[in-house]
């Protein structure tokens, strides 16, 4: 009965998606292209692009609160939330309805302006990096040729949005919460998007499609030999630095600063900056999985005919789901298994380690580009 | 010899300091990979080649650039050899290697604009010759006024900044090129254009209205930078008023020719007026070198001439090697008293005669009294202004030599005249600085009775 | 009119509300605020030239970089006490006549200038590439020499301003 549920889930998810036809147009790219033909279809590729990005966020964000909450209980012997909903599934949704309809609550004092504007911020430079993720040939719906360097620009937003919140509150914790936030994202930036060049080094090209699509005979960490690897690791460590997450929670490390910048918020509000953090968390594997690990590109071993076959068979969105799925558990492996840097230490590892170590990583990615000794060995 | 050996000397000198400043530790680093440096870069310029077009025409080598160079590689040595004497700009006990790559930083900047072939490379040129030359202007940490001072300097560099990269848009998008030549036909928005330029090149040369920063900066920064600033950081300013005359505004000279005399006139008589009233020596020189910087711009009056470049040229030199005798006693006398106010000056003559002469001499050559070098370099100036019939501009002039000739003469007076009571300490000397102070001072005199000096400048252009 | 147009204009206007309420704020930290809404209005009116990288880059050095920079510069230094004076009539008048001067200024001459046809546009197929390799060119229309300096530029300003901002010996030194 299981695996027949399965086989017909799978067949579904492959009838959404063309096997070995991976230059479908996006969403974006339809739109534009109807519309010169007739206004109304361009309008309708665009709502369902808005739609299901909208749609995405939701179910992401309720679906990643659960997994963390059940992955945090694994860790810690408990069993995480189990009453509300088949083995507690719906524990989330009842609690995204209980923040809505909490009572709003604004600080006296608060700059009430740019209290009320930051967690718009956040969330708005989320949305925007999060429609350039391609999830499969179908699911894009905007494919920048500035992909990369848009989504770490709208990052900033995120930024400013912390810095904002956290001043607006007026309360010594938010303050120095925002201020720890700022200073590690900006920091661990640097390794980030030297790391992030490395692919670009290997692909021409920023926009994420195409690297995607650069992928098709072998991920980019193993054809990138020696500095993909390093370039994957510096960005997943640096990535869990940009999040805030333990080991690099110094920014709402509870027992100093309460729960950091978002210490007076409430509610809505509230519930916006938790989706954006762990909607952030997404992006970060999401990308992470694009650049190194194949993004929707299954799995092929060169010679293995049978094998590449079948692996086709397995839709592209499943892959990326995979892919995404497996990083995310590390992020919160990572979470729940180290205790927290000091802020020296967290500073030290970007500033002495990761820093130098992606900068030479850099300059060995480019030798092997010019040596033109990648693409070869390894699954292809 | 290769074009770009001088600044790749100085390049890879600012590299090896950073790196012996990086790991030598307590022993710091060996002022001789700084001077050294400036000093086998000067010796290599006659022997580069006279024309040369590098790296797809965006660096070139031409006698007006070459001897800007001698004039930037001149100062750098001198403000480095004043600069590693004790006590150091950062009275920190050895000379940091920071400060030595950050001086060589605003030298090559200042290299690379005069050798600049295109907008974008003239501009960095010019950033990289002005921001490092802030940092420095702030590098006395202990000193308040010298915060001031480098704060004033990095709003008003960043304001001329702005006009300028206005100015550079403008013209880059008008006229669709990068190309250091006048447009091939009429830009629209040229008189903006032309303002927007001017500005920028008018802060460097510290031209009224945009001196504001002048007097504070050269008063709180440490004296070897203050040298750094009133000589080739004047000279760079004066390069890019250069290159912009010979690039995109070459045609426009004659209509700004009414507004360069009233920027002279301005400069020259503000500068004055206000150096009257100075009681502190390096203010006092800030204005006089906004003075000198009128005198500068009257070799421009005659339309662009070879004769009025050289006199400007010859000019310059003059005024740098002067400026560096005249703050090499300053910086003697700052050594010895710690002070730079006129009045520790007093006396001066009893207690360092020799740098008490060096003084007198600097200052009158600055004053452009004959036979010295001074006398000369404002005459040919006078002479390019008379010949394109700005006569009014030569009479303001000569009335506004007058006048600095009084002001130059209340320090001569203190040093000279005023040698009773209770005279300031004396000082021990015996530095490197007093050879430098007496090989300019020969120079001043020389330079002024021998004429081959401004006649092979103009032969070479 | 193009379709591009309207966006144009709706930008345009929100730039213009937004840099008013930037120079009128009497709030520090608001004004930056407003700043960085004009500066995203910049890299919208990019991309509606099909400047996408310049947009890109507009957002990442002017949000990331020079808005943050100048929150963090207020938070540290207790700086919306800073602005807590009023101008003065007389100084209102000065800077609105000023500035309305200046406004007049550039009307007067871009109205009067007669434009010339837009430059043509040489198509890129990939204009991020094509702008790579001519920052990197060596030869002719390359631009190796100005990239090369403007690094050396930003090393030594850098550390320069590292020097700077570093306690002495004598003073207070950081937690290390």
């Amino acid at each position: 009965m299981k695996a027949a549920w399965i086989t017909t889930a799978l067949l579904a998810l492959h009838s959404l998606s063309a096997a070995r036809d991976w230059t479908q147009p996006t969403l974006a790219e339809r739109a534009a292209e109807a519309a010169g033909r007739s206004p109304w279809e361009s309008a309708f590729w665009i709502g369902l692009g808005l739609a299901g990005t909208l749609a995405a966020m939701t179910l992401l964000g309720l679906s990643l609160v659960y997994a963390e909450r059940k992955i945090a209980a694994r860790f810690q012997c408990r069993l995480g939330p189990t009453r509300v909903g088949w083995r507690g599934t719906l524990q989330t949704l009842a609690d995204t309805f209980k923040l809505i309809s909490k009572a709003d609550l604004v600080p006296r004092d608060a700059d009430r302006l740019l209290f009320f504007t930051a967690p718009w911020l956040v969330v708005s430079g989320m949305l925007l990096a999060l429609v350039n993720i391609p999830a499969s040939p179908l699911l894009f719906v905007v494919d920048l040729n500035i992909g990369l360097l848009f989504i770490s620009a709208v990052g900033a937003l995120s930024v400013l949005g912390i810095l904002l919140g956290g001043w607006a509150s007026n309360n010594k914790w938010s303050l120095l919460g925002s201020m720890r936030a700022g200073a590690q994202i900006i920091s661990y930036e640097l390794s980030l998007t030297l790391s992030l060049l490395v692919i670009v080094l290997f692909t021409g090209s920023l926009s994420l499609g195409e690297i995607v699509q650069s992928q098709q005979e072998g991920w980019w960490l193993w054809r990138g030999h020696l500095p993909a690897m390093v370039a994957f690791l510096v960005f997943v460590i640096a990535s869990t630095a940009e999040l805030n997450r333990t080991p690099f929670d110094l920014a709402e490390g509870e027992s100093e600063l309460t729960a950091g910048f978002h210490t007076e918020y409430s509610g809505l509000r509230f519930a916006l900056f938790y989706l954006a953090e762990f909607l952030n968390m997404f992006i970060a594997a999401g990308l992470a999985a694009t650049l190194f690990l194949g993004g929707w590109m299954p799995l092929h071993i060169a010679g293995l005919q049978t094998f590449n076959r079948v692996m086709d068979f397995i839709p592209p969105l499943v892959w990326f789901g995979l892919k995404t799925g497996g990083l995310i558990f590390v992020f919160m492996w990572l979470r729940w298994t180290f205790p927290r840097l000091r802020i020296d230490q967290l500073l030290k590892l970007e500033w002495r380690f990761l820093l130098p170590l992606s900068m030479v990583n850099l300059l060995v990615a480019a030798l092997v580009l010019l040596l033109g000794v990648y693409g070869k060995g390894g699954p292809a | 010899m290769p074009a770009w050996l001088p600044e790749a000397l100085i390049f890879f000198s600012l590299v090896f300091l950073l790196l012996q400043e990086s790991f030598a530790g307590e022993r710091g680093v060996t002022p001789l990979l700084a001077w050294g440096a400036q000093a086998l870069a000067l010796f290599c310029l006659p022997f580069l080649p006279g024309e040369a077009s590098l790296l797809g025409g965006s660096f070139l080598l031409h006698p007006q650039a070459l001897l800007f160079k001698a004039i930037f590689l001149l100062s750098a040595l001198v403000c480095t050899l004043y600069a590693v004497e004790r006590p150091n700009p950062d009275r920190e006990g050895r000379i940091r290697g920071e400060f030595l790559m950050t001086l060589q930083a605003s030298l090559l900047g200042a290299m690379v604009l005069v050798s600049a072939g295109d907008l974008i490379t003239l501009l960095i040129g010019l950033e990289l010759a002005t921001l490092p030359a802030v940092a420095l202007s702030a590098w006395a940490r202990r000193n308040p006024q010298s915060g001031e001072g480098g704060l004033k300097y990095v709003l008003l560099a960043a304001l001329s900044s702005a006009l300028l990269l206005f100015g550079f848009a403008l013209l880059i998008g008008l006229s669709g090129s990068l190309a250091l030549e006048a447009p091939a036909r009429p830009l629209p928005l040229q008189g903006l254009v032309l303002a927007l330029l001017l500005a920028g090149a008018g802060f460097k040369l510290s031209l009224p209205p945009f001196h504001l920063w002048a007097a504070d900066v050269y008063q709180g920064a440490p004296t070897p930078v203050a040298i750094w600033l009133s000589t080739a950081s004047k000279a760079a300013g004066l390069a890019f008023l250069f290159q912009l005359l010979q690039g995109p505004l070459a045609g426009a000279l004659p209509d700004m020719l009414p507004l360069l005399a009233l920027l002279a006139v301005l400069a020259m008589s503000l500068g004055n007026l206000v150096a009257v009233l100075q009681q502190n020596l390096k203010r006092f020189m800030a204005y006089s070198s906004i003075s000198q910087a009128g005198y500068l711009l009257l070799g421009l009056l005659d339309g662009w001439s070879d004769a009025g470049l050289a006199a400007m040229l010859y000019y310059m030199l003059v005024y740098v090697i002067g400026n560096l005798v005249v703050f090499g006693v300053i910086l003697e006398r700052e050594r010895d008293c710690g002070a730079t106010e006129i009045e520790d000056f007093r006396g001066l003559i009893r207690l360092r005669p020799g740098l008490a002469t060096a003084m007198l001499l600097g200052l009158l050559s600055l004053a452009g009294i004959p036979p010295l070098a001074g006398f000369t370099g404002k005459w040919f100036l006078f002479a390019q202004a008379a010949a394109g019939g700005w006569y009014w501009v030569v009479l303001l002039a000569a009335v506004n030599s007058t006048i600095s000739l009084y002001y130059y003469l209340r320090i001569v007076r203190q040093m000279f005249i005023e040698v009773d009571g209770d005279l300031p300490v004396r000082g021990d000397g015996g530095t490197r600085a007093g050879r430098i102070i007496a090989a300019g001072t020969v120079a001043i005199c020389l330079a002024g009775i021998l004429p081959w000096l401004y006649e092979g400048m103009r032969g070479m252009l | 009119m193009r379709p591009s147009d309207p966006f144009f204009y709706l930008f345009a206007l929100l730039a213009l509300g937004l840099a008013r309420a930037c120079v009128c704020s009497q709030h520090l930290l608001r004004a930056t605020l407003y700043l960085a809404g004009v500066l995203f209005c910049g890299a919208a009116f990019y991309v509606i030239l099909d400047a996408e990288f310049l947009a890109g880059i507009q957002l990442l050095v002017y949000i990331g970089g020079i808005s943050v920079l100048l929150i963090f510069a207020i938070m540290l230094t207790r700086g919306p006490d800073l602005l807590k004076d009023r101008p003065s009539p007389l100084r209102r008048n000065l800077a609105l006549a000023l500035s309305l001067s200046f406004m007049g200024l550039c009307s007067f001459l871009v109205l009067r200038t007669d434009w010339p046809a837009a430059l043509p546009a040489e198509p890129h197929e990939n204009p991020v590439r094509d702008m790579g390799v001519r920052l990197l060119n060596p030869g002719e229309g390359g631009l190796l020499l100005p990239f090369e300096v403007i690094s050396v530029l930003l090393l030594c300003v850098a550390i320069a301003a590292i020097y700077l901002a570093r306690p002495g010996s004598g003073e207070e030194r950081p937690l290390s």
